[in-house]
């Protein structure tokens, strides 16, 4: 197609549609506020989350030096890293030593204490898998690599999706000691005794007079210091848990397929995954996304993946169900 | 405005979106100017011409291709993963307000739409009885979106307004012999896209439609 041709051809296409000047004015003050607003979030986020990256290349050798601790525990041993800090996150060696304010990528050590202020959550790595999250108001002594000891606050531990599982790690309260079986679980220290809330799997609390109740998906057991249990319903999702989405630590999303990246979505959003019946899971192992979730909260995430692909995933109360996205 | 200088081993789209996310209003006009109307053109059409609804649509996909640009990788093309996003967005509005009857275009049908987007050509080629004549010119405008945008500024701005090399290259802020070369370049992507879309010879499209 010679020069002519070309300038006939466009001429008889006519001329592409300008689009409205007062149109391109709105939408370009409206999505200049929005690109602001989106900088200061993610440099509000950079400060919280800095010493991610750090982070996942130290666990690592965190892990390395648990395999050590195994061994012989001694005060020194690392127990993980710490992946996410939002606010006030501190540690101190000893009760003659003091505080030390912690960032992202620092690594743990075991015997000392670990702390949260009014405005600090935690997310910790640990080797296996595990995932622990520290609510505000929290104090943990990292007592050695298979246990610490709630002091005060909220915790909430995630065994990991199933695929190492190796690792277990106790927790002690004043009140008893708690190890899971496999799971997803929140536990709160009351003047009165501990709140357990199981999100997913089993777990197993002991007192030390030698009382043992065991949690399973969707319970919630109050445990008395006088030997007392309440046991009630616990919504896997919801406000309540809302905290925990403040603490995930980011997804290495590069290459992962769609199916997995759903299943690490659910079980940070304790939602139960289902599939219209034109679709299964081998479907969506076959679709690989790109990129990453920087900054995102699980469920913001959910929905800036899936608008890019063909599927869409809908949540309908504890359920992600995931239909093909219709065409048009 | 100057063109944003490319860093080795990246492309023009991952320099954008690097700078857009390092805060550089330059950026962010670039990005704008790039595809606001391209996207606006891809939205309104598959709205029944609803403006209004075009505004809203456009704007909320800008805003999550914006937000999702630390996750794009290039793979596909920036427009099209934005079109993607823009097709989803689409949807959704006309689900919230319960609108049936949404406009399905000749581009959003799988062979067409393939085409478009990894410029792959169809079997078969019989251009005003495939897609009549309006559905065919539009289509040659929706190639013109498809290629790069300053491509297809320039195609127009040569060819519709008559404007210089030397004119173009400083709208587009290279130099002449940088517009020459962006020029040439145009046409051919512009010729295979045709191409790809309508499977046959450039010369013969034009024929075709009586150019």
């Amino acid at each position: 197609m010679n020069d002519q041709d070309l300038e006939r051809l466009l001429k008889t296409a006519g001329r592409r549609e300008a689009p409205p000047a007062e149109v391109e004015r709105a939408v370009r003050e409206r999505l200049h506020a929005d690109w602001q607003a989106m900088l200061r979030e993610n440099r509000e986020r950079r400060n919280r989350r800095g010493g991610f990256a750090l982070a996942a290349s130290l666990v690592a050798a965190a892990f390395g030096l648990w395999i050590a601790s195994t061994q012989s525990v001694g005060p020194s041993a690392a127990m993980g890293t710490l992946a996410v800090a939002v606010g006030e996150v501190r540690e101190r060696s000893g009760w003659f030593s003091g505080w030390r304010v912690m960032g992202g990528g620092d690594v743990l050590v075991a015997g000392r204490t670990l702390e949260t202020g009014a405005d600090g959550r935690a997310a910790i790595m640990l080797p296996g898998g595990m995932s622990l999250r520290v609510d505000r108001d929290t104090r943990i002594a990292l007592v050695d690599s298979s246990r610490l000891r709630l002091e005060r606050g909220t915790l909430y531990l995630d065994s990991g999706s199933g695929q190492v599982r190796t690792a277990q790690l106790l927790v002690e309260t004043p009140a008893g000691s708690v190890r899971h079986v496999g799971t997803q679980y929140e536990l709160r220290l009351l003047d009165a005794g501990v709140q357990l809330r199981v999100r997913e799997g089993r777990v197993e609390f002991r007192s030390p007079t030698g009382l043992v109740e065991h949690g399973q998906t969707g319970e919630q057991l109050v445990i008395f210091g006088d030997g007392r249990v309440q046991r009630g319903e616990a919504p896997r999702a919801g406000p309540s848990w809302d905290w925990i989405a403040d603490t995930t630590p980011e997804l290495d999303l590069e290459g992962m397929s769609l199916a997995r990246f759903l299943a690490w979505a659910g079980r940070e959003m304790g939602f139960s995954v289902t599939f219209a019946p034109a679709i299964s899971e081998a479907e969506l192992a076959s679709v690989i996304v790109h990129g990453s979730t920087a900054g995102l909260t699980p469920t913001e995430a959910l929905r800036a993946v899936f608008a890019t692909t063909s599927f869409e995933a809908t949540i309908i109360g504890e359920r992600i169900v995931v239909d093909r996205r219709e065409p048009i | 405005m100057a063109a944003p200088r490319v860093q080795p081993g990246m492309t023009g789209d991952q320099q954008l979106i690097r700078d857009m996310l390092a805060g550089d209003e330059r950026a962010f006009e670039a990005f704008f100017n790039a595809y606001f109307a391209r996207v606006y053109r891809f939205a309104l059409p598959r709205l029944n011409g609803d403006v209004e609804a075009a505004r809203d649509v456009v704007q909320t996909t800008l805003s999550k291709a914006m937000r999702g640009l630390a996750g794009f990788r290039g793979e596909s093309g920036l427009f099209t993963w934005v079109c993607r996003i823009c097709r989803n967005e689409v949807v959704e509005y006309l689900r919230a307000r319960k609108r049936g009857g949404h406009v399905v275009l000749m581009d959003d049908h799988a062979s067409v739409r393939a085409a478009v987007e990894s410029i792959e050509a169809p079997e078969e080629f019989d251009l005003v009885k495939s897609y009549g004549r309006d559905e065919a010119t539009r289509l040659v405008r929706v190639v013109l979106d498809r290629l790069p945008a300053n491509y297809g500024d320039a195609l127009e701005w040569k060819y519709f307004e008559g404007d210089s090399v030397e004119n173009i290259g400083k709208r587009l802020g290279i130099g002449t012999v940088a517009a020459q070369s962006l020029l040439a370049r145009a046409r051919i992507a512009f010729r295979e896209g045709l191409e790809a879309v309508f499977g046959a010879e450039a010369a013969d499209i034009a024929s075709s439609l009586g150019a």
